[in-house]
């Protein structure tokens, strides 16, 4: 009769609270675009956030206490690193974390406009170690995929293989994506580009795209009323039609461009707009129409 | 013959060892610290009839900052601050923070740091929006310009609800910022007059404590409010104590991508005991328990302008508690963020009894060295 009674208990807090659920595994990323990755690989398996907004300097983001909360109750961190996200270390450091395991995504990454020699501040915002915009290169999301597959797998090996498989698809689309990037990016009249800072240059070396100059003089540097006077002269011989502009930036400079030389000033940031799973590709598809559309194809 | 170079000497050749030391080919900014140096001078003009140099300009290299900081292994983080001034050089901080690997996700600092009583007296001058710190921090707080203490603290944040955190903070002081030193009376035998100092090479441990609260406003926007609390001995032999209790707040927020409106303020409730030397009844203290604080609001673009307006009242930490008020404002530009800032104050000083004046302060902050995030 006892037996009887616990087993009907039992069964009760079973059907009252269902079948035990396995707790996702947190992902706090520096931004969109590695969470927008670290979603499509962990699946229902994780749970991500980021903490720069995709609309503002990823280069300069306050580390607020909040931030610290959300990395203290996360198992992995997806650094960008090469010191564009030197602000992740005060949030990781805050967060007292010692379960977290802190992915530097940037491993395997073949590494654009590292300076040789020596490197000051008289060179502007350069990044010693290279330049960091690596994920606007859709073939470098297939590296993302995989290195945040491994870090998953080490944090929850029974879903390892799950994880690889999910990378190996997030792969496939990113050649997918580059593929149909590059029959974009060929219909374009010009290749030329103009850009408002470094940070486009991964985009233009997967699509073969020239840029031809920067509004900023030198990295982290508003430009002058000279080099825009130059910049216009540029644009006008290379009869560039396109300049990438982050949202976050000042309007000003771009606007003048246009009205000088007709150039379309893009204004699309260089992440994506959040962290869905599908919101990486889509963020490409926007530049793709964007060019596009100012390109004449 | 040998003799010992003045410790600012030896403390600059300390550094100038550190930094010329070739580090190991291949290992260079993996074990060497990060290396920052902090200029501060400025231009000064104030008609304050107390003032030394009142109705002339003054020009000074203000306090020059050494920072060398990196991580000691995994679980650890080594600070040293140094500062270069008139006076010579003085370890402002030197300390270990152990950030994990704690029970509890406590963390524990250990050494000379600033006491995170409010939200200023942690802050060095730099990082600052205006040129000039408020006088009720100095005329209230232990120590001379800011509250600066070997201790050890243990912190621990508490996500409460959604981004809603509180942080809990103790302090254990050394207690020697506290100290007072009492001037002799007239009787002959006043401990002072003898030879006495009042105990002053005892000790007596001082505490601090902190309590606060963040929360975002929208995405980016935060409001973050405390209370704090520190308590020492100012005169051992006397046994008299000082205590302040603070309360303070920060919103910031953003109006666009580049543009924010800060808001702080911060009061100050001092309770102290002053000793004196009665010649009937030996060591007796008088009982202050002055009031003030002050209030700012500084308006951020472009991230290179910032503009602001300030108000300051406190009542003098004297028997007559006499009430000084200022009202301020000042004006920013950085050429990029704080590798070089000009920090332009106007503050005019409307003291109880006495003339009203004004303190012009022209600084400029130029910044060598690794660019740290700002927290908030």
């Amino acid at each position: 009769m006892r037996a009887r009674i616990i087993s009907i208990l039992v069964a009760a807090c079973l059907g009252a609270f269902g079948a035990p659920t396995a707790a996702k595994e947190r992902i706090v990323a520096s931004i969109s675009d590695l969470a927008s990755i670290a979603a499509a690989v962990g699946g229902d398996q994780v749970e991500v956030a980021a903490i720069a907004r995709s609309n503002a300097d990823p280069h300069r983001v306050e580390v607020l206490p909040s931030y610290m909360v959300r990395v203290s109750r996360a198992r992995l961190y997806l650094k960008v690193g090469l010191g564009l996200d030197a602000w992740a270390d005060p949030i990781i450091d805050g967060s007292h974390n010692s379960e977290l395991l802190v992915v530097d995504c940037s491993k395997g990454v073949a590494i654009l406009e590292k300076p040789t020699g020596k490197v000051d501040a008289s060179m502007g915002d350069v990044h010693p170690d290279g330049n960091p915009h690596y994920w606007l290169d859709p073939r470098n999301g297939a590296i993302i995929a995989r290195n945040v597959a491994m870090a998953l797998a080490r944090v929850d090996p029974p879903n390892a293989s799950l994880y690889a498989s999910r990378a190996d698809a997030v792969a496939r689309r990113c050649d997918a994506t580059f593929a149909r990037g590059s029959a974009a990016v060929g219909a374009l009249a010009t290749r030329d580009l103009v850009t408002y800072h470094r940070s486009w240059s991964y985009f233009a070396a997967a699509f073969d795209l020239q840029v031809v100059a920067t509004i900023e003089p030198i990295p982290g540097i508003p430009p002058t009323a000279r080099h825009l006077n130059d910049l216009i002269g540029v644009i006008q011989e290379r009869k560039v039609r396109a300049a990438l502009e982050e949202p976050y930036f000042s309007e000003d400079a771009g606007e003048l461009l246009a009205r000088q030389t007709g150039i379309r000033i893009l204004r699309i940031p260089a992440m994506c707009a959040d962290i869905t799973a599908d919101s990486y590709f889509t963020h490409f598809e926007q530049l793709f129409d964007g060019l596009a559309s100012a390109g004449g194809s | 013959m040998f003799h010992r170079a003045p410790s600012s000497t030896r403390v600059i050749a300390v550094i100038a060892v550190a930094i010329a030391v070739p580090a190991t080919p291949g290992r260079a900014g993996v074990l060497n610290p990060d290396i920052s140096v902090i200029g501060q001078p400025f231009l000064g003009l104030t008609n304050d009839n107390f003032a030394p140099n009142h109705d002339r300009p003054q020009l000074d290299v203000g306090e020059t900052e050494f920072v060398f900081d990196a991580a000691l292994n995994p679980y650890a983080h080594g600070t040293f601050i140094l500062t270069l001034s008139r006076e010579g050089f003085e370890l402002e901080e030197g300390f270990f923070a152990l950030l994990r690997g704690l029970p509890l996700d406590l963390a524990l600092k250990g050494g000379q740091y600033r006491v995170g009583f409010g939200r200023l007296n942690p802050t060095h001058p730099h990082a600052l929006p205006f040129a000039e710190r408020f006088d009720v921090l100095a005329a209230y707080l232990p120590g001379e310009e800011a509250l600066t203490e070997t201790g050890i603290s243990l912190s621990r944040r508490v996500a409460v609800h959604g981004d809603f955190s509180l942080q809990l903070v103790g302090d254990w002081l050394q207690g020697d910022s506290f100290r007072i030193e009492r001037s002799p009376s007239l009787d002959p035998n006043d401990p002072i007059t003898l030879g006495g100092d009042d105990a002053a090479g005892e000790t007596r441990s001082a505490f601090a404590a902190r309590l606060s609260g963040f929360s975002m406003l929208g995405e980016r926007s935060g409001i973050d409010f405390g209370v704090s609390a520190t308590g020492g001995t100012n005169n051992v032999a006397a046994g008299s104590q000082t205590l302040v209790f603070g309360a303070d707040a920060k919103a910031k927020l953003w109006a666009s991508s580049n543009a924010y409106l800060l808001l702080q303020a911060e009061a100050l409730f001092l309770d102290r005991e002053d000793a004196a030397w009665d010649p009937v009844s030996g060591y007796t203290t008088l009982h202050v328990t002055p009031a003030g604080g002050y209030v700012f609001a500084d308006y951020g673009w472009a991230t290179r302008y910032n503009v602001g307006a300030s108000y300051e009242g406190f009542q003098r930490p004297t028997t007559n508690q006499e009430w000084d008020q200022s009202v301020g404002a000042f004006v920013g530009y950085s050429l990029l963020e704080e590798t070089t800032a000009f920090r332009f104050d106007w503050r005019r000083t409307l003291p109880d009894a006495g003339q009203d004046f004004d303190r012009f302060t022209l600084r400029v902050i130029f910044s060598m060295g690794p660019h740290k995030a700002h927290q908030f």
